[in-house]
């Protein structure tokens, strides 16, 4: 920024080409700051475009997540609810005032608050740390010691999608009661509870997320998106659109993508990057337009000669499947993509032949992953040389900077829709606020990639909360039958399970999901009889893609429903007849694998056990001493998961690297969401080495430099 | 493209006649209008309205009082009914009030942005009902004063004429010898949640505990929170030594036409609403220690 601090709006800004020139000035983190820009500007969009502050975080830009909160006259607001024309002479905190510069080293330190937070292991992705900060420190700076309940009330309003709030909520208290964790480094190997290696950007803001980095000279590219769940459509004279639009440089249609399909699956690649006149889900990509920020943005798609005809649409799998439902997909007549099968024994007979059984039916919806970040990023094409680092790209043409948690398949995939090679692409991932599963699948890569190719600029595309919510994959919705029975000992004899599991317009990872549901849908138990079937079908919905284990918590809901229901109707104690049946070492699963290492369900039932009388026992008490309406209980549950990949082998590797001034480097291709891999990683190498962690620097998921740098 | 007009003026006759003078929509606290922006854009139907914003009108903000009633200026925050100061006539707001979104919300959003929004699940509409709150709205044609429940006539529609500024909520002091509010709300979770079925409720009495006037109000249960007149009838004469609750039936809340969305469904709501104001009823005549819906 400019000596003075001030910033420039876009030159687009209407508000100065009307003759007003408005100047808002305020307190900013102490400092006087003067801007250039519409007063009815989101004060979010002012600190991170025009002051370049970008630690306050857009999740949502409608007051839902709170991962924007700054502290406005000393009170916490959303700043993605507040005119910037309300901030006139009032002031501002963010989270880059939270911590004073190191005059000596430029370097921060963090605040008290923000320390409690490392140690705490109360960031993960990061994306909401800090929104989740500010709040913390407007009750702080009101309470200095608060209770549980205040702490709650403070930080209610910012939502985290990795901690589950418990670490958060310690390491606020821990500030109020003065107490520290104290020195917890140590080696850092395997069992240590270390402060994550990468936690000082995330608590600090300093950390650049894939909206938090783009380009001054990028264009931006905003989605036109299908308001039709199912439809046909043609396009008129686009050219002239653009013609008389100032601002708007090109409107990329289907005709503009080298290839236009993409997919998880090579033999599955079934979505466009762009509908080419046929569009199967509500919020599908269908234009793309490329141009200034605010000309994009503001542009209104009802003027776009668009000639749309609705067709008959199929929402759920039963009418996916009835007689005569239309067919998205021409290879998968009746849109079933595919079936699983698992199959051991006789499930009839032994339903028939056994004491006890239980048959229900389930169903659950859609969910969305909800990762506070929503999906963004940016392309330049490298080969021109208008933008970004060019020297050290090799032989890629194209970069990619974006927030995922795949560089390499996004690589495969952004090369297969330009029709070039893996290595004339490059993934670069920024910090990524939250995936879940949600960011394996392509969003804005492909889009980016192309207008970028198309038009030799830097291209940006970050979606809004809204976008994210229409376009992307969601957890399959199931509909399952499933079936148990035991002999009157407890031991399960038989089991058996059919789900439809609906995987919305496009493929994304339903095979794997169709995969691994009868894999695992009988649960952690040994039963000798095993039926599974499962279904992935097309449906008109969102495309259902990867969620935090691949339908298979969907089946755990049935298996665990049918354990209490034998368990009831035996007279057995729900966790006892679960431990009867637990898997154990040398027991064969539904696939005839034999499990030779350990085996921890048991050993799990074991430890809970004295928990699990003891609160039963507390809440038969509570109930017996309450008249109000609630009630207490104690449920308990089961569910397994296998690692790495189903069917199909799961090769890894760890590369570490020697500098010349004798510093480890750790190539750690596993991506960093906030579940800790840039950290856990570092650990299992520096204990592997018999080394303290702290010798170790880490380059991330950065594919085309780690194939070439490696080889120790 | 064009970004409309945005005006902060500080004094609200200058606010008056530029209303008056154009189409302006009313921009206070930000918490539905940036939403809808937000929405809007994402599915390219970005609008560029001319913004007024009131926000600037320190008259606007603030409770104060006359001897017969207290005057809740318009862009009063949520976060002011927290005040301990307040008699037990506000409980059920401020209850509501920690209830609408996070502190974020609380501190930002406007009893009257509450109103004008008039969304089916606003949740300030029963508290303020059984309040018997009336509205002030003024223009250059001078001031008017309607009941709450004439200001809100559906779904997203009010009774605010177009050069009209909702410039206070008038609230009747009570004149019995003690009044008791109370309010309950049913989200999916604690925070950041619309309501699925919120209840506000109110009685009046006298020195003997007997109840003189009593007035109880469903939201989101219909497009506009509504008040239950036979209950409250069938409440008057009562003692708050009785189980009020036993005099819930069914055909008490046959008005209501809850509706199915993505929150629940109708059925869902109706069962809900029942329960609800029976625990209303328990927490007037036995206010429990930690209220929980």
């Amino acid at each position: 920024m400019s000596p003075d601090g001030m910033q420039g709006a876009g030159a687009d800004s209407a508000y100065r080409d009307d003759g007003e020139t408005l100047v808002t000035s305020f307190s900013l983190n102490g400092r006087e700051v003067s801007v250039r820009a519409h007063p009815s500007s989101r004060l979010t969009a002012v600190l991170r475009d025009e002051l370049g502050e970008t630690g306050t975080k857009v999740g949502c830009d409608a007051g839902d997540c709170g991962a924007c909160t700054v502290s406005l006259n000393g009170k916490q607001v959303c700043a993605c609810l507040t005119a910037l024309g309300q901030v006139q002479g009032q002031s501002v905190f963010t989270i880059e005032g939270q911590s004073e510069p190191e005059p000596a080293t430029d370097t921060k330190e963090l605040s008290v608050l923000q320390q409690a937070f490392h140690d705490y292991g109360a960031a993960q992705c990061g994306i909401c740390t800090p929104g989740m900060v500010m709040a913390a420190q407007d009750l702080l700076d009101r309470v200095a010691r608060p209770t549980e309940a205040e702490v709650l009330d403070a930080i209610g309003g910012v939502l985290c999608r990795c901690t589950g709030y418990r670490k958060i909520v310690d390491a606020i208290l821990s500030v109020g009661v003065g107490t520290s964790l104290g020195d917890i480094r140590s080696d850092g190997h395997v069992g240590s509870a270390l402060p994550r290696l990468d936690g000082f950007g995330k608590i600090s803001g300093a950390d650049a997320y894939g909206a938090d980095d783009i380009p001054q000279d990028a264009l931006w590219l905003r989605v036109v998106r299908s308001r039709h769940h199912a439809a046909q459509f043609t396009l008129g004279d686009l050219q002239s659109v653009v013609d008389k639009t100032p601002g708007l440089d090109r409107i990329l249609t289907a005709e503009d993508v080298p290839v236009n399909s993409f997919g998880i699956y090579p033999h599955l690649k079934d979505q466009p990057v762009l509908a080419d006149g046929f569009v199967r889900y509500r919020g599908e990509a269908v234009l793309a337009l490329v141009g200034k920020k605010a000309v994009v943005e503001q542009f209104n798609d009802d003027t776009l000669p668009i000639s749309w005809q609705a067709l008959p649409e199929v929402m759920d799998t039963d009418a996916a499947t009835a007689d005569g439902a239309p067919t998205l997909h021409e290879n998968s007549p009746g849109n079933v993509l595919i079936r699983g099968h698992v199959e051991r024994g006789e499930v009839a007979a032994a339903l028939q032949g056994s004491a006890v059984t239980s048959e229900r039916f389930f169903e659950t919806s859609f969910v969305e992953h909800g990762y506070i970040e929503p999906e963004a990023g940016y392309a330049f094409c490298t080969e021109t040389g208008t933008s970004g680092d060019t020297t050290s790209a090799g032989a890629a043409r194209m970069t990619v900077v974006v927030s995922t948690q795949t560089p390499y398949m996004d690589r495969d995939e952004i090369a297969h829709v330009l029709g070039l090679s893996g290595p004339e692409v490059r993934v670069t991932p920024t910090a990524c606020g939250g995936g879940f599963g949600g960011k394996l699948d392509m969003s804005v890569q492909p889009l980016v990639a192309v207008a970028s190719w198309q038009m030799k600029r830097p291209v940006a595309c970050v979606y809004s909360r809204t976008e994210s919510m229409a376009a992307s994959t969601k957890r399959h919705p199931s509909k399952i039958s499933a079936r148990a029975a035991a002999d009157s000992t407890g031991k399960l004899t038989a089991f058996g399970f059919d789900g439809d599991f609906n995987t919305g317009a496009y493929a994304s990872w339903g095979p794997t999901v169709a995969g691994r549901v009868p894999v695992h849908a009988t649960g952690p138990y040994f039963v000798p009889n095993i039926l599974n079937r499962s279904r992935a079908i097309y449906t008109n919905g969102p495309p259902s893609g990867a969620f935090r284990g691949f339908g298979v918590p969907q089946s755990a809901i049935a298996h665990e429903c049918l354990m209490d229901d034998l368990a009831e109707q035996l007279q057995m104690d729900p966790l006892e007849f679960r431990a009867l049946n637990a898997i154990k070492v040398g027991d064969k699963t539904a696939t005839g694998q034999v499990l030779e290492a350990s085996v921890g369900q048991g050993a799990c039932l074991d430890a809970l056990r004295p928990h699990w009388k003891e609160l039963r026992a507390q809440a038969e008490q509570r109930n017996a001493n309450s008249s109000g309406p609630i009630r207490h209980g104690v449920g308990v549950g089961c569910m397994w998961y296998g690692c790495g990949n189903t069917s199909m082998s799961n090769p890894s590797e760890m590369v570490v690297g020697l500098t010349k001034s004798g510093q480890f480097v750790l190539f750690n291709g596993a991506m960093e969401i906030g579940q800790g891999s840039g950290t856990i990683m570092a650990q299992i190498c520096a204990e592997a080495l018999g080394i303290p962690v702290q010798c170790f620097s880490q380059i991330m998921g950065v594919a085309p430099k780690f194939s070439k740098k490696i080889h120790v | 493209m064009t970004l409309g007009d945005y005006q902060r003026p500080t004094d609200l006759q200058e606010a008056l006649r530029l209303r008056a003078s154009g189409s302006w929509k009313i921009l206070a606290g930000g918490t539905d209008h940036y939403p809808s922006a937000a929405h809007q854009q994402a599915w390219g139907q970005s609008q560029s309205p001319n913004i007024l914003d009131i926000t600037g009108i320190d008259e606007l903000e603030g409770i104060s009082e006359t001897d017969a009633e207290f005057r809740i200026g318009a862009t009063t925050k949520w976060s002011a009914f927290a005040d301990p100061a307040l008699p037990s006539l506000f409980e059920a707001l401020a209850t509501a009030s920690l209830a609408v979104g996070g502190q974020q919300i609380q501190n930002q959003g406007t009893i009257a942005g509450n109103l004008c929004n008039a969304s089916p699940a606003a949740d300030g509409v029963p508290p303020l009902l059984v309040m018997d709150a009336d509205i002030e709205l003024a223009s250059e044609r001078g001031l008017r004063r309607v009941p709450l429940g004439s200001f809100i006539l559906g779904n997203r529609k009010t009774a605010l004429e177009s050069d009209e500024i909702l410039t206070a909520v008038l609230v009747p002091k009570s004149r019995s010898d003690e009044t008791r509010t109370t309010f309950l709300k049913l989200g999916a979770r604690r925070y950041l949640v619309i309501s699925i079925v919120m209840v506000a409720g109110r009685i009046d009495l006298n020195e003997s505990g007997v109840i003189e006037s009593a007035a109880l109000a469903v939201g989101a249960c219909s497009p506009v929170a509504q008040r239950l007149p036979r209950l409250e009838k069938k409440l008057i004469g009562r003692s708050v030594t009785e189980d009020l609750s036993a005099l819930v039936v069914e055909t008490d809340l046959s008005d209501l036409s809850p509706i199915s969305d993505p929150r629940a469904d109708d059925a869902y709501r109706r069962d809900v609403a029942r329960t609800l104001v029976q625990r209303t009823l328990q927490h007037l005549v036995s206010p429990p220690k930690e209220a929980a819906a």
